[in-house]
């Protein structure tokens, strides 16, 4: 049989756009990818600075619009109806891990543009998607090819620019967002986004070892590269700080950086930075950099918890703060960016994350709590054991807080087993102890004695904190 | 070099020490220069280390959920990494493809005589190395058989009997394996071992079975040879048994220069009995004292034909008794009754197609092997107190509730010489009202009995009009008050 044409049909256009990114941030992300390889693709030819590279995304809540530019390379004006209306030709470069995916913003908006220009041009492109008709060709039926509805639905116009020849820049325009709840036009959760997604930079400011680590990084990953990046003119950095607020009362701080290398037999897979922490709890979610967080082209993997699987807990991983820089060509993140593609480097990625951080890691955070408990265990113990001798010799509030005391000195007889002629000893002394107000009974009138006796009591079973109890009734006392 | 590897045989009894996985310890321990670790069962101190593989042995089919449990911990312990693990084994040999479906994991076939088997990166035949006796102090478990040299002189059978899995997973015979190689390297390189313990499954077909002796021999392992400071007896132990139908006079007159303790015989078929008898007669011609019968039961056998075997045995013990002056050393035969169990049970009580034999029997003849604890004592008194007197008694003796059987006896029945008087009152009643049934009603009571099911049987009970099988049908419902009752009323008298 003769091979025939096979035939694309319409809903590919449905699964590379609405499809694929089914959450509205993967669109800002893919965008934010583009941009970094425009400016790559500049740098490689020396015409700017690194430095100078600016990614500009503006969120416009009267018009309900996100704009996000760049000033990388443009797309020139005799290539540009190709390059912005083909679909599935894009290049994936293998070379730095990205590729240019425009279409995910189709689905969270009512009109998309996508506006650009070369340098030494005066002629600007200027590409309008109209999804709202997209949305309603590909509900209909109708025979129509991919190419038929792209044609239907696109406009292109070319015009001259009237500014600086030596302007650059390619620009998505996002009008009249539809997301759910909002999500694109949410200005912090957007910033917190970029700032833990995006190739941003570290903040000198409030992380001391920002300078050590992104030295190490540059001369280890080869690519590593941070991007300047602007939400509404704020410029956006990686939320790392020397101070780290755990969940819980606690505090750490990052005084000392570990680095470490990734590898299989042969290759060097990814290169990494972990904070040395006391490993005291769980990081707080709202520090934004709880776990090690994986990488690729500087740009997030998956998300904080992509790690957590290889710990003996998951949430060992929210011990740890640190990131994963993927330097090896063949561990290509999938197209979602949600892990990589499946092949066996990415196993021996995984299994030497595994035998370098996931287990190690996980044997000392549980041998550290272990200790804790058992500190904390002393602690209480002691603190049972002077409360009991002071009872003793100064006569207790409320025959509640002796009944207490004896339970909890039955209890450690019970569970410790030594030391218990000591013990055994106290509560004897315990059970024949007097009330504090017996002991000074001559310093009180009868009134006096009765009120304080019965105030006592109440104030010391009411109490749920019965150290606060003490407090108070000691206070009372001194008075 | 410098690999962690893990090496696990799951937690169910095991008298001799997993041969296996010592071959495999060799290959990295000693040659391969990894550093190896032995642990049975699940265990979770291991949670803790990078394992570079591991590999898992598997032993009886009927230890099946253990065996997948124990499978599926390590898999997650190795964070899913199944390309980490390795399977291998009797039961892995037998059902692989059942292994597969419940862990995901494809395991190794057969012995590892191939170096592709393991994807080894040499040639080494890690069947043919040195078993590595070291692991085993890294385990608290203690195998009965450790203080051995545990070895095969042939491999495989070239009998291909239905009810026996060698050929799964050793299909081929290998007449000849050089046993001193193994003795003086285990010798040398660990330490000096009492006994041999020869793991062969036929080893009377092979034609180098001089040279075998011989080699065995060369070694040690003479008749009347000792051991140590202490002078210990040397055993050699062909522990799968021998066959009956190969016993030659010959093979026998070798087999005497060697210190064989026991001698074991399978005594798989009534129809064998001619071979088999005669081969015990020849070997106690030869000056065998010592011998073992294996003794397969719910194959293709009855319980009658099963209770002729052991009576069978009985006799022959009784002939020795009468025919040794007191001076000598008198011939016994231990029987050890095997059940049969299907190859691909997962359960040991798994169903066969022998109708013959049922649950309720199945299980009486386990209760009596339970109390003797394993083999069958050659003392006819003995013998007559556990099994019956004949076939029939045997068959109504395992219709008992299993109450019934343990406590057969009264408690001081040894000063006792009648049989009848022995035995405890509700067990008198018993076998008298059993004793009066018609055929029909046997028949009828086997019936309701047969899958040992108690919703079963008092359904039954409630609805049967036959005096004599309802009271027996009462004695399973109420065997362990009516035990205990007894027993109470004895203890204050």
């Amino acid at each position: 049989m003769k091979k025939q044409n096979p035939n694309l049909g319409k809903y590919i256009l449905d699964s590379l756009s609405i499809g694929m990114y089914n959450r509205p941030f993967l669109v800002l992300r893919e965008y934010i990818q583009n941009s970094t390889d425009a400016i790559d693709e500049l740098t490689k030819k020396d015409d700017l600075k690194a430095s100078k590279s600016k990614i500009d995304i503006q969120i416009d809540g009267r018009t309900k619009s996100l704009t996000i530019k760049d000033n990388g390379i443009g797309v020139p004006a005799n290539k540009a109806w190709h390059i912005l209306h083909d679909i599935g030709k894009s290049i994936k470069k293998l070379t730095n891990n990205r590729g240019f995916r425009g279409l995910g913003g189709l689905g969270y908006c009512k009109e998309l543009q996508f506006i650009t220009k070369a340098r030494g041009e005066n002629i600007y492109s200027l590409s309008i998607w109209d999804c709202e008709k997209l949305r309603r060709l590909i509900k209909d039926e109708n025979e129509l090819s991919t190419s038929d509805i792209i044609k239907e639905i696109t406009e292109f116009k070319q015009d001259t620019y009237t500014e600086s020849l030596d302007d650059h820049f390619f620009m998505v325009k996002m009008l009249n967002l539809q997301s759910s709840r909002d999500f694109l036009l949410n200005v912090p959760l957007i910033k917190e986004y970029v700032s833990q997604v995006g190739p941003v930079p570290f903040s000198k400011e409030s992380f001391k070892k920002a300078n050590i680590i992104e030295k190490t990084l540059r001369t280890n990953v080869p690519n590593y590269e941070t991007y300047n990046i602007f939400i509404n003119g704020e410029k956006i950095y990686k939320p790392y700080k020397d101070i780290v607020i755990l969940r819980g009362k606690h505090k750490d701080k990052i005084d000392k950086i570990q680095f470490f290398e990734l590898n299989n037999n042969e290759n060097r897979l990814a290169f990494g930075w972990l904070a040395e922490l006391q490993l005291l709890g769980t990081i707080s979610n709202s520090a934004h950099f709880d776990g090690i967080r994986v990488r690729s082209g500087n740009i997030l993997i998956g998300d904080k918890l992509l790690l957590s699987d290889f710990f003996r807990e998951r949430r060992f991983n929210n011990y740890l703060a640190g990131e994963i820089h993927i330097i090896d060509k063949i561990l290509i993140p999938n197209s979602r960016r949600d892990d990589f593609e499946d092949n066996e480097i990415r196993d021996d990625f995984y299994d030497n994350f595994i035998r370098k951080i996931g287990l190690p890691y996980s044997k000392r955070i549980r041998q550290l709590s272990l200790e804790r408990s058992n500190n904390n265990k002393l602690r209480k113990e002691n603190d049972l054991l002077d409360r009991a001798e002071l009872v003793i010799e100064r006569g207790y509030y409320s025959v509640k807080q002796k009944e207490q005391l004896i339970e909890g000195l039955w209890e450690l007889i019970n569970s410790n087993g030594d030391n218990s002629e000591y013990i055994k000893t106290l509560i004897n002394n315990l059970q024949i102890s007097k009330h504090f107000v017996d002991l000074q009974k001559r310093r009180y009138s009868k009134n006096k004695y009765k009120f304080f006796k019965s105030a006592f009591d109440i104030i010391y079973c009411e109490c749920q904190n019965k150290h606060e109890a003490e407090k108070i009734i000691e206070k009372i006392i001194a008075e | 070099m410098d690999k962690n590897i893990l090496l696990v045989e799951p937690a169910y009894k095991s008298k001799y020490p997993p041969l296996g996985l010592m071959k495999i310890s060799t290959y990295h321990r000693v040659i391969k220069k990894d550093n190896v670790r032995f642990v049975r069962g699940c265990d979770p101190r291991v949670r803790d280390e990078y394992w570079d593989r591991v590999y898992i042995t598997t032993l009886f089919t009927y230890t099946w959920d253990i065996t997948v449990k124990t499978i599926n911990f390590y898999r997650e312990t190795l964070f899913s990494f199944a390309r980490k693990i390795y399977i291998g084994g009797i039961l892995a040999s037998l059902m692989p493809d059942e292994l597969f479906d419940a862990t995901g994991i494809q395991p190794v076939v057969g012995l590892l005589n191939e170096p592709s088997k393991i994807e080894q990166d040499d040639k080494e035949i890690i069947d043919d190395l040195i078993p590595d006796y070291k692991i085993l102090d890294q385990i608290s478990f203690d195998y009965a058989h450790k203080n051995a040299y545990l070895g095969y002189t042939t491999r495989g059978c070239p009998r291909r009997c239905k009810f026996c899995a060698v050929n799964k997973f050793e299909p081929e015979f290998v007449p000849y394996i050089d046993i001193k190689n193994l003795i003086n390297n285990v010798k040398e390189k660990y330490d000096e071992k009492q006994n041999l313990l020869l793991m062969d499954n036929n080893v009377l077909c092979s034609d180098k079975f001089d040279e075998i002796i011989e080699d065995i021999k060369k070694c040690g392992f003479i008749k009347g040879a000792s051991f140590g400071k202490t002078k210990r007896k040397r055993i050699v132990d062909f522990n799968q048994g021998l066959d009956a139908r190969k016993l030659t006079e010959a093979k026998m007159k070798r087999l005497a220069e060697i210190p064989l303790e026991p001698l074991r015989l399978a005594f798989d078929d009534i129809k064998m009995k001619k071979s088999y008898v005669r081969a015990v007669n020849l070997a106690h011609r030869h000056g065998q004292k010592n011998m073992s019968n294996y003794i397969l039961y719910n194959y293709k056998d009855t319980p009658n034909d099963f209770y002729e075997r052991l009576r069978i045995n009985i006799n022959l013990n009784e002939e020795f008794k009468k025919n040794c002056s007191s001076s000598e050393v008198k011939t016994t035969i231990y029987s050890f009754p095997m059940k049969y169990i299907p190859l691909d049970a997962r359960k040991r009580n798994a169903n066969t197609e022998n109708t013959h034999w049922n649950t309720r029997y199945l299980r009486g003849v386990q209760v009596i092997l339970n109390v003797i604890k394993g083999p069958v004592m050659p003392g006819k008194q003995f013998f007559e107190q556990a099994f019956g007197r004949n076939a029939e008694e045997f068959k109504d003796i395992i219709l008992m509730p299993d109450e019934f059987i343990r406590n057969r006896l009264k408690p001081n029945w040894n000063k006792i010489k009648s049989h009848k008087k022995r035995l405890a009152p509700y067990v008198k009643k018993w076998m008298d009202i059993i004793g009066k049934l018609t055929e029909l009603e046997k028949s009828n009571l086997v019936n309701i009995l047969a899958d040992n099911n108690t919703d079963n049987i008092r359904k039954n009970y409630e609805k049967i009009k036959n005096k004599k099988i309802k009271l027996l049908l009462e004695f399973h419902l109420l065997s362990k008050e009516i035990v205990t009752k007894y027993r109470n009323e004895k203890t204050e008298s």
